[in-house]
């Protein structure tokens, strides 16, 4: 049967789905049972309102995490079904039976069963389950940035009512600047007391290639009543890979997509990219230019371009070829920075295994990002400097005095 | 006064960002906090055990009664006689944790012969434990599995009281844990033997008879930092047991993702295939959420290209033309109109992304209104098992958390910037400057805007001298 699309184990018989499908039943939160799919398989009415409200308790916490300001749950049926219709839409899921369902969730089983099951390969739950389930006794080092403070979504309920002074503005930015400063010394701070904890207790590790313990484990034996003891011990598997826990928490990493967010993103890169075209546009031209002075010159002087070849110049463009076709693969530390990295003190000289990352190449990318940034910021001032140097001008009666220029 | 919608939008962007670092702020706070606590020395914890009987343990003067000590007799001599049964099969037992289990507990409940519970009946009889602490060191390493609920509290005890011994990864003998006072090493944490170790009894068996190996009521016991001990610490044997077989387990949950099993992807496939021919709704092929998911993968392209086109052109620092040797320079043109042809096709593809997100927003099968705000992809590439990340000295740890920081902050600082130039700049093309309010205003917009509100310059009104 190709219902439940994932198997656990490599014998595909009859066997392994009563068995999948129990796994599958414990995962899951809300105590659903194997005789509910049983009874959705033949479409039996009594498997309806389970299977919604399964569909709702998985969804629900995705919408959540992301909103900018939470909502209630929606308690009647009715909005945990059209809830869950807009997300199965979202995703692009398209029967049409699915969604002429009524919302009294009198009838449907068999098709909320294809919902489920179509969900389930589609987002990879058991997967899912599994990475969000399992307790990370490592200190968690997320080298991806994009959950970080820039993209934290802003409440308008924040705003105010009235009209604010500019003196307001500069207030709340030097606020700004000083939490900025506080934030860097306390980093600082924890980096010290982290490595600390590293240095003393190297060979404490039973994983050699670990070495010390960090900084939830030391917890473990410091405080053994503690109560996170007993989510380490909840966590044992029960044996059957797919197994995870009793409850079911869904995934941090966010997206949006709703039609509204879908559009403002839109235009926000299409700003940007049309920014970059801009710019890109008046540089090569400039650099078009000059490189046709610089032919012509040299070419008047000789018949031909001795300094550049027309195979180092084929060279040359299939290196810049390779280097943008990187470029849209994504940088490498993009591609595994999405996961959760455990922090490991180790000697320098020591061996180091193919599973590990090294800071200095975080580092490396780090720098460069900082400085492409860096440059961005400060052509955006450069702008508004020529642009308020032109109302300078135009003040009557007033002498403007620019601070003295800096360089960074 | 800046008008209202400036004033709304400024105020909740920036009230907005301060939130965003007070919440980093305490995290790192709290996280400090736990890192110090740890440091600072270990000390005994009085436990607040429920049990009855363990409150009397920690009365420094207590005298057992007759029949504890008839019951101490039975259980010395039963460990006596384990102690010659360990001895014998140590060497097999070493390699497999699990039989071993299975001897603890049968040890135990020999001696829980008085009827008291072993946990219960030890703490009073592990007073003068005789087993000569030497026997055990030759007895070599067992993993008993009882030994584990000592561990938890005592962990960092058993682990002084023989952190002699070469192989410190293993847990150590039981009846070396009941410490005479003479022995004069102490452990760390006795007492704190939780209740809830012994509650566990999973894996690791009930809780040991005389191994328990608590402290003796008499003796205080030390704190220790964990600077002068810590590489002596042992994480306990339940926990490394569960890590172990966490780790193993995850290996092979990884096999089944990465070896390609043919016949599970393929079924998969055909699934996904079969129900894909049943889907009748009308629409772009494209999803909604493949759209955003695009519009991401777009977004962080333009800021790759961005960071690109910085990188060329910074090439020998923004150096004249004249200066680049004629590779160089023909290289930077290549590469710029390569970067061009790139943001060309990027439009084109928010073009056609555009295009459909259009066809959804128009009649749909729900209505979607209600959710308007967020609905949340997971990433389908997160995985769960971990990788390392090593760094080699607290500088090098300083200088990336630094930088993280460092690119964030200019992050917000950009966007910050954008959002006010849209907001000021209109203010000062509008209007002419009136009175000395409007001159100051400018002034301030120009700090800000133009030296990130660092520096200011200065407005000298040029009286016409009378």
């Amino acid at each position: 049967m190709g219902r439940l699309g994932r198997r656990p184990r490599e014998d595909l018989g009859p066997g392994a789905l009563p068995t999948a499908i129990s796994s599958l039943s414990r995962a899951l939160r809300g105590g659903l049972g194997p005789e509910t799919f049983r009874k959705a398989k033949f479409d039996l009415p009594e498997a309806v309102a389970e299977l919604w409200s399964l569909l709702f308790s998985l969804l629900w916490p995705i919408h959540q995490e992301g909103a900018v300001a939470p909502r209630d749950p929606p308690d009647a049926l009715e909005g945990q079904i059209r809830f869950v219709k807009w997300v199965l839409c979202c995703y692009g899921y398209g029967r049409r039976h699915f969604y002429q369902l009524s919302e009294d969730g009198s009838y449907g089983s068999y098709e909320l069963l294809l919902a489920f099951s179509w969900l389930l390969v589609y987002l990879s739950l058991p997967e899912r389950f599994l990475c969000l389930n399992c307790v990370h006794q490592g200190d968690d080092a997320w080298i991806c940035l994009c959950k970080d403070l820039a993209s934290y979504p802003v409440s308008l309920a924040l705003g105010g009512k009235g009209r604010v002074d500019i003196r307001y503005v500069q207030w709340l930015l030097g606020k700004l600047r000083f939490q900025w400063r506080s934030l860097y010394a306390s980093q600082q701070e924890q980096c010290t007391l982290l490595n600390k904890i590293h240095l003393y207790t190297r060979g404490c590790h039973p994983d050699p290639s670990v070495g010390h313990l960090s900084v939830p484990e030391l917890e473990l034996l410091r405080f053994p009543e503690s109560s996170k003891q007993d989510t380490v011990m909840d966590a044992n598997p029960i044996g059957i890979p797919n197994a995870g826990k009793q409850d079911v928490f869904l995934p941090e990493i966010l997206q949006y997509c709703s039609p509204k967010y879908i559009t403002g993103e839109m235009d926000r890169v299409q700003k940007n990219l049309e920014a970059l075209r801009q710019r890109l546009q008046e540089t090569v031209n400039q650099q078009r230019a000059a490189w046709h002075t610089k032919v012509s010159r040299c070419s008047r002087r000789l018949p031909r371009l001795s300094e550049l070849s027309t195979a180092m110049m084929k060279e040359i463009q299939e290196t810049v070829g390779c280097e943008l076709a990187a470029l849209e693969q994504g940088c490498e530390v993009k591609s595994w920075s999405h996961r959760l990295q455990r922090l490991v003190f180790r000697e320098a000289g020591e061996p180091s295994n193919s599973g590990t990352h090294q800071m200095t190449k975080v580092i490396q990318v780090l720098r460069r990002e900082e400085a492409s940034l860096e440059k961005t910021f400060r052509r955006l001032q450069e702008e508004c400097q020529q642009e308020l140097a032109i109302l300078a001008r135009g003040l009557e009666g007033v002498i403007w005095i620019l601070p003295p220029y800096q360089r960074w | 006064m800046l008008p209202a919608s400036c004033s709304h939008r400024l105020v909740t962007e920036l009230q907005g960002a301060l939130a965003a670092c007070q919440k980093k702020e305490e995290a790192l706070q709290q996280s400090i906090a736990r890192c110090r606590v740890l440091l600072q020395p270990w000390e005994v914890p009085s436990p607040p055990s429920p049990e009855p009987a363990r409150s009397t343990e920690t009365k420094p003067a207590h005298e057992p009664t007759p029949k504890e000590l008839k019951e101490l007799e039975l259980l010395n001599q039963a460990l006596e006689k384990a102690l010659q049964v360990r001895k014998g099969i140590c060497q097999v037992q070493s390699s497999k944790s699990a039989s071993s289990g299975k001897t603890a507990p049968s040890l135990v409940t020999a001696q829980a012969g008085p009827g008291a519970r072993p946990r219960t009946s030890n703490p009073k009889a592990c007073v003068p434990a005789k087993p000569p602490p030497t026997s055990q060191r030759d007895s070599g390493r067992l993993k008993k599995p009882a030994r584990a609920s000592s561990h938890r509290g005592k962990a960092p005890g058993n682990a002084l009281t023989h952190a002699r011994q070469p192989e410190n990864s293993m847990p150590i003998e039981g009846p070396s844990l009941c410490p005479l006072p003479s022995q004069g090493q102490v452990p760390g944490l006795p007492t704190s033997t939780p209740v809830s170790v012994l509650r566990e009894a999973g894996a690791t068996g009930p809780s040991p008879g005389p191994e328990e190996g608590k402290i003796q009521p008499g003796l205080r016991s030390e704190a220790f930092t964990l600077k002068e001990k810590g590489t002596q610490l042992q994480l306990p044997l339940f926990y490394k047991k569960i890590a172990s077989r966490n780790s193993s387990l995850w290996a092979q949950v990884q096999h089944y993702q990465s070896s390609a099993d043919t016949a599970v992807a393929a079924a998969k496939a055909h699934f996904m295939e079969r129900m894909k021919v049943t889907f009748d709704l009308p629409g772009p092929a494209i999803s909604l959420a493949e759209i955003q998911e695009e519009v991401n993968r777009l977004d962080q392209a333009c800021h790759l290209l961005t960071q690109h086109l910085e990188e060329a052109l910074d090439v020998n620092g923004e150096a004249a033309t004249a200066s680049l040797s004629w590779e160089q320079e023909y290289h930077r043109l290549v590469t710029l109109e390569g970067l061009q042809a790139a943001v060309e096709r990027h439009l084109l593809r928010l073009r056609e992304l555009r295009d459909a997100e259009e066809q959804w927003l128009g009649p749909r099968p729900v209505e979607s209104s209600l959710w308007g705000s967020a609905l949340c992809l997971g990433g389908k590439g997160s995985s769960g098992s971990t990788n390392h990340i090593v760094y080699s000295s607290v500088e090098e740890l300083q200088t990336m958390t630094a930088l993280k920081l460092r690119v964030t902050m200019l992050k917000q600082q950009i966007h910050l910037e954008k959002v006010l130039m849209e907001e000021l700049l209109p203010l000062v093309r509008s209007e002419n400057p009136a009175g000395p309010a409007q001159v100051a205003l400018y002034r301030a917009i120009h700090s800000q805007l133009c030296e990130a509100g660092e520096r200011f310059s200065i407005l000298v009104r040029d009286e016409p001298s009378v």
